[in-house]
């Protein structure tokens, strides 16, 4: 399928886990899969204190760039499990898009047009970096990868699953409470429980390849072509990557035959004719069709399904890779009060019902951006002309031209979670279910950005009435530990921002979830409110 | 909405469409766009319609009234 130049960073296979003969290995959580999304939740759990065992029948981090757009959204997620300073270090800042049709430029967007937020719109790295410090913080966490073993067999009970376990030296046998499944499009665990994936396969074909060139015109930007003059009658993609590799996506015909158009001969002539000359070289090259599908639930008894092995989308929009993490983010933090007693069943429902909303979000909006790159009828390639035409001439046309919505996060507003606003608010930008915006503010410790603050707790964000008393550091909720945030107390509004995006006034507050999305805000709250929001956010009622 | 209101059996998502003429001068725009069609030819006309149908859609905006006007288009179409 794929070419890859560059010298990987192996593993050595893991040991065996000492188990008496016959038996088996018994652990609350199994992984299974060490990519970007298993590797998430791996170090929320570890952070969690929730012991787990990490399955990776690979011997190293993924093959190819795959992934290479990481969104903010999924940054400030990474920078809360303390993984994102290598990946912002190593990676391609960027926020700027351009899209052509023909030779002409159409239009140019900024996806982060304020300030004020830690986290940049976007980096492009490559998937096998972003795996790289994933892996290195859970092992700084004490934490490991099983490298080199496979699981192979997987039997569920209603509360437990039985996993056998492949490795070089042997084969072992693992019962765990949970099993989350984070292989990816070829999961096995998916396979041996007879779930397929519903949806729609594209009969567009792609070819994706990374070149690495020292000399470019290009700027860090995210280029798109309509038709462009250097590939007659389709979609070019372009975006730069560390180490002076660029990812370029070519549009291929629906009858182009993949082991031709790899090639590396005949892929160098296309890759020459975009660039205009001859001074690149080849480091990965892959063929793919879109594919839009879904499980009908990802949570099966003790079994739950994360990233690729629950959902797929076309890479156009980079909703695949965040989308998967934004999955670990959400289960992770209910996860871990399930295995401690502090949440009702109903949290991993609401993973469910959450993630496979986002999931289907994700999917209209790759199937509209595929439907808009590739026409089906003559006609509707007529309208999809026309709607680029007048994008040249008109703005509001601009709005009509789709080459891939880019990942944002995903509002959960019909969460069961929430706790549905009682006060008015003059905007939805942070109504229940919305994830929280950052802000730069000062406390007591020196500068630190907001999310910062939102460490992984359930957390009261209020502006106190001078009126009243503040409550305490922490306040807790059937033995759930919520820190309070006073502004005032616990943090400056250093630039004004924070009062302004949350629209702040004396008395009011917000109830944010670990994985900091709103789940109830008032104008006026009271210690009562607080209580309810928060056990609805458990589960509970 | 005087004398513009569903008295029949058009199903609802088109039922809030007006029924009365809000043309200024329904004649004229008629006899306008048949010689815009007439002098684009066949291929051209698809092309123009094209682009009348996405500048007359976002002077409407409303996606209640767009799609409503897509599914009563579509009825006899």
């Amino acid at each position: 399928m794929s070419s890859d130049n560059r010298a990987r960073v192996q593993f050595a296979a893991a040991p065996l886990p000492a188990i008496a003969a016959g038996g088996a290995e018994r652990v609350p959580v199994v992984i299974a899969g060490a990519g970007l999304v298993g590797l998430t939740l791996a170090i929320d759990l570890t952070l969690k204190g929730v012991p787990i065992v990490l399955l990776e029948k690979r011997d190293a981090a993924g093959e190819g760039s795959r992934s290479i757009c990481q969104a903010k959204r999924t940054l400030e997620i990474w920078d809360r499990l303390g993984a994102a300073p290598p990946m912002l270090a190593r990676g391609i800042t960027w926020k700027t898009g351009r899209v052509f049709h023909r030779d002409r430029l159409l239009y140019s967007f900024d996806l982060l047009p304020e300030s004020g937020h830690k986290m940049p719109a976007f980096i492009n790295l490559q998937q096998f970096y972003v795996e790289e410090a994933l892996i290195e913080r859970l092992t700084a966490l004490g934490g490991c990868v099983r490298w080199c073993h496979e699981l192979s067999h997987v039997e569920p009970h209603e509360n437990h699953v039985s996993i056998g376990v492949t490795t070089p030296a042997g084969s072992y046998r693992v019962d765990t409470d949970w099993l989350i499944d984070c292989e990816g499009v070829r999961s096995h665990v998916r396979r041996a429980l007879g779930l397929e994936f519903g949806g729609e396969i594209f009969p567009d074909k792609f070819l994706i390849c990374d070149v690495k060139m020292r000399r470019s015109d290009f700027p860090s930007e995210r280029w798109f072509w309509f038709e462009p003059p250097f590939h007659s009658g389709q979609t070019a993609l372009l975006h730069r990557q560390a180490d002076d590799v660029w990812r370029i996506d070519l549009q291929l015909s629906p009858d182009a035959d993949p082991e031709t158009e790899r090639q590396p001969a005949r892929v160098t002539e296309r890759i020459r004719r975009m660039l205009g000359h001859p001074e690149f070289s080849l480091e990965w090259v892959s063929v793919y069709v879109f594919q839009c599908r879904t499980l009908e639930r990802y949570v099966h008894g003790p079994i739950v399904f994360a990233g690729d092995s629950a959902h797929q989308v076309s890479p156009f929009g980079a909703r695949g890779g965040n989308g998967g993490v934004q999955d670990a983010d959400n289960l992770a933090w209910k996860l871990a009060r399930l295995i401690a007693g502090r949440g009702s069943p109903r949290l991993l429902e609401s993973y469910d019902s959450e993630r496979r909303a986002a999931a289907l979000e994700n999917i209209l909006n790759s199937t509209r951006a595929t439907d808009f790159m590739s026409p089906k009828t003559r006609t509707s390639r007529i309208l999809r002309d026309q709607a680029l035409e007048l994008a040249a001439e008109r703005s509001f046309a601009r709005a009509l031209v789709n080459p891939g919505r880019l990942s944002v996060a995903a509002h959960l507003k019909d969460s069961p979670l929430n706790s549905p606003d009682r006060d008015p608010w003059p905007s939805a930008a942070l109504a229940p279910g919305s994830p929280a915006l950052d802000a730069p503010t000062h406390t007591p410790g020196g500068k630190r950005w907001l999310l910062e603050s939102l460490a992984g707790a359930f957390t009261l964000l209020i502006h106190p009435d001078p009126k009243e008393r503040t409550p305490d550091a922490h306040v807790a909720v059937d033995g759930e530990r919520i820190d309070v945030l006073a502004l005032g107390r616990d943090v400056e509004d250093s630039a004004g921002l924070l009062a302004r995006r949350y629209d702040l006034t004396p008395g009011s507050g917000y109830l944010l979830r670990p994985d900091q999305h709103v789940v109830a805000r008032w104008r006026r709250w009271s210690i009562r409110d607080v209580e309810e929001a928060a056990r609805r956010a458990l589960g509970k009622i | 909405m005087t004398g513009d209101q569903p008295t029949d059996d058009r199903p609802p998502a088109v039922a809030f469409l007006h029924d009365a003429s809000r043309f200024e001068d329904a004649d004229a725009f008629y006899a306008a766009l048949v010689k815009k069609l007439d002098a684009a030819g066949d291929d051209a006309a698809v092309r123009f319609l094209c682009r009348l149908t996405l500048v007359l859609a976002n002077e409407i905006g409303r996606q209640e009234t767009l799609l409503a006007a897509l599914e009563l288009a579509a009825k006899k179409a």
